[in-house]
């Protein structure tokens, strides 16, 4: 028979403090401080990280642009709340250049291998510092039952029948892309947007530019109101905008120059500052697993960034295949970009605004 | 109490005030007077001193925002205090304690509501799933147009600053004593002219505070101007935001706040000695 003595008792007891101090993702929710946007971006990250039982996220929302997110982080630094962040190309580059990005290892996360490299991006030392999560492309749209023109070619935004009738985004807004759609159809480019504001004057001039979108909800409340019918806008507000009235899409307009799909994609990174880094690593490559990235971009209507993953429904826009890709999408250089935005937003304020 | 247990007591308000205000207001300064540089988030750390940030604003676009910021707080400040004085007075001079309680309760339950769910009340009210189409009509200007703009703004500080205004006058017309006006009306005078000669003067005071409050709050309203005004009419605060929040330009939008800071104080101190010589007189 065995007994029970002081030394077993304060053995087992030992033993019984060792065992529940080890580490336990199941037991314990690591809590994480993440951003995203709002509206149906952040109703399908929630619907997705549900399944994610190991963190428990609190959860931020951009006010506007991803990139009002950097004055935040750059106020609080070396102290942001933020695990994790949600941004696209040319926040990326802003915060490459800032030197904030935790590198990304496909060892640490293995559903990295299944993404396409031409996703990534790096920063000075050659190392992965974002997760791509959708690829998604801004263009032309309008409500068919409202615009009182078909609209097929950039020379029919001067059409005086659309009076008020166009919803232009603020010049902070898609990193200026609709600029450079003027500019492109008038022969210029990321380096050469003058052809784009001459064009940009003269339709600030013919009045038709009725609202200036400062957010996306004003987008959506713009043309679901029938305020105006015209915009330029990215993927996701013009799904939710076609689930309610007839929208046609100007993703392929062949032989019109600037009328293209303006291609990016949109992800996460890892604040080097993070105190739960692997937590966010394992959360974000549960994020981009095959399955997850398919239900993700589902739910939004953008485009799978896993190779494994299936792109479906209103995706089809940008599903473009080899020998369309050159005809109706483009890649911009959101690097030039970004660094002419402070220029862009002043130049808008003192050329444009007071055309309007 | 002595003097200097007098002074004691002010030493944690003007702690306060010196750590979350002056200070603040110290940085701001400084970062205005530094180099930005595009693509970065601020300024650097040894960012070179220049004016070039202020002298940036000498461009007569930026004069512009700053005239129309002026001008439709001015406008809905008038407004407000004009459509607020007979609620204030209705509310002074009502005898049933029920219903001057109603009333109050009335006005501060309208304060509560969030700035947001006005200017979207007002956004599509405004617009064209609302009276906009009508209204637009009836003014002979364009529902996208910069003039119906401006008066959708006005709708929305009116909103804010009628029940605030309302409040402040409150309390100088409940100090009238009514025996003032039922005197003169007594002697002869009619309804009229009793309130423009006895109460209008004698709460002068009031409406001075009132029309302040309201001034310095349209200066300063950015969510307003920025769904009202549809990006065609913007205040200074947007122009601020955009900076700061946007593009990162910390040292742009540092001088446009000491600049817009600066105009108006030079402004409500000027209507305060305008207003305030001419009040004393009477």
């Amino acid at each position: 028979m065995s007994r029970f003595t002081r030394r077993s008792f304060l053995a087992s007891s030992a033993a019984l403090i060792a065992g529940a101090s080890l580490p336990s993702r199941a037991q314990a929710p690591v809590a994480l401080t993440g951003i995203d946007w709002g509206g149906p971006l952040i109703e399908a990250t929630r619907k997705i990280t549900a399944g994610d039982k190991d963190v428990d996220i609190t959860w931020d929302l951009h006010s506007g642009g991803a990139g009002t997110v950097l004055p935040k982080i750059k106020a609080a630094w070396p102290n942001p709340k933020y695990d994790f962040v949600a941004c696209w190309n040319p926040v990326y580059v802003t915060m490459i250049n800032e030197e904030w990005l935790e590198p990304l290892n496909p060892d640490e996360m293995p559903n990295l291998r299944d993404v396409p490299t031409e996703y990534f991006f790096k920063d000075k030392n050659g190392a992965i510092v974002n997760v791509p999560r959708s690829l998604a492309g801004m263009f032309w749209g309008y409500r068919t039952d409202k615009a009182p023109v078909k609209v097929e070619k950039i020379e029919q935004l001067f059409d005086s029948k659309l009076k008020g009738q166009i919803c232009w985004p603020g010049p902070s807004i898609n990193s200026n892309l609709q600029l450079l759609s003027l500019a492109l159809s008038a022969g210029g480019n990321e380096k050469n947007m003058e052809p784009g504001w001459e064009l940009l004057k003269k339709l600030a001039k013919s009045g038709n530019i009725g609202r200036v979108a400062a957010t996306e909800t004003d987008f959506i409340n713009s043309i679901s109101t029938g305020e105006t019918s015209v915009a330029f806008w990215n993927m996701s507000p013009w799904k939710k905008v076609s689930s309610n009235f007839p929208v046609k899409v100007l993703t392929r307009v062949p032989d019109e120059k600037g009328m293209k799909a303006f291609m990016y994609q949109d992800g996460w990174v890892v604040l080097k500052t993070s105190k739960q880094k692997k937590a966010a690593k394992d959360y974000l490559n549960f994020f981009i697993s095959p399955e997850n990235n398919q239900a993700f971009n589902e739910m939004l209507g953008q485009g799978t960034t896993n190779r494994k993953a299936k792109a479906s429904g209103f995706a089809e826009n940008i599903a473009f295949k080899q020998d369309e890709l050159a005809k109706y999408a483009y890649f911009p250089d959101f690097t030039v970009l970004a660094a002419q935005l402070n220029d862009t937003v002043k130049r808008f304020e003192t050329e444009i605004v007071p055309l309007l | 109490m002595n003097a200097r247990h007098g002074t004691a007591l002010l030493l944690p308000a003007v702690a306060v005030v010196t750590i979350l205000l002056i200070v603040p207001l110290l940085l701001v300064g400084d970062e205005s007077l530094r180099l930005f540089v595009s693509g970065r988030v601020g300024s650097a750390h040894d960012a070179p001193l220049t004016l070039q940030n202020y002298a940036e604003l000498l461009r007569a676009a930026y004069g512009r925002y700053f005239a129309d910021t002026f001008r439709l707080s001015l406008i809905a400040s008038v407004l407000a205090v004009v459509l607020a004085y007979p609620i204030g007075y209705k509310v002074a001079r009502e005898y049933r304690p029920r219903v001057r309680r109603a009333w109050i309760a009335f006005l501060v339950v309208m304060l509560f509501l969030s700035i947001l769910i006005r200017v979207y009340a007002v956004s599509l009210a405004t617009g064209p799933s609302g009276f906009g189409r009508w209204l637009s009509d009836l003014l002979g200007l364009s529902l996208n147009s910069r003039g119906y703009a401006e008066i959708s703004i006005v709708f929305g500080l009116l909103h804010c600053l009628i029940p605030m205004a309302a409040i402040v006058l409150l309390a100088p017309l409940q100090a009238l004593n009514p025996r003032l006006v039922e005197a003169a009306q007594a002697l002869g005078a009619p309804s009229w002219k009793a309130h423009a000669t006895i109460t209008l003067p004698l709460s002068a005071r009031g409406v001075l505070a009132a029309f302040m409050l309201c001034f310095t709050f349209c200066i300063s309203a950015f969510v307003i101007p920025m769904v009202l005004g549809k990006g065609r009419v913007l205040f200074v605060s947007n122009l601020i935001y955009s900076r700061f929040g946007e593009i990162g330009n910390y040292p742009g939008g540092s001088a446009l706040s000491i600049t817009l800071l600066a105009l108006s104080l030079i402004v409500v101190y000027a209507l305060d000695r305008a207003a305030g010589s001419r009040w004393r007189k009477l």
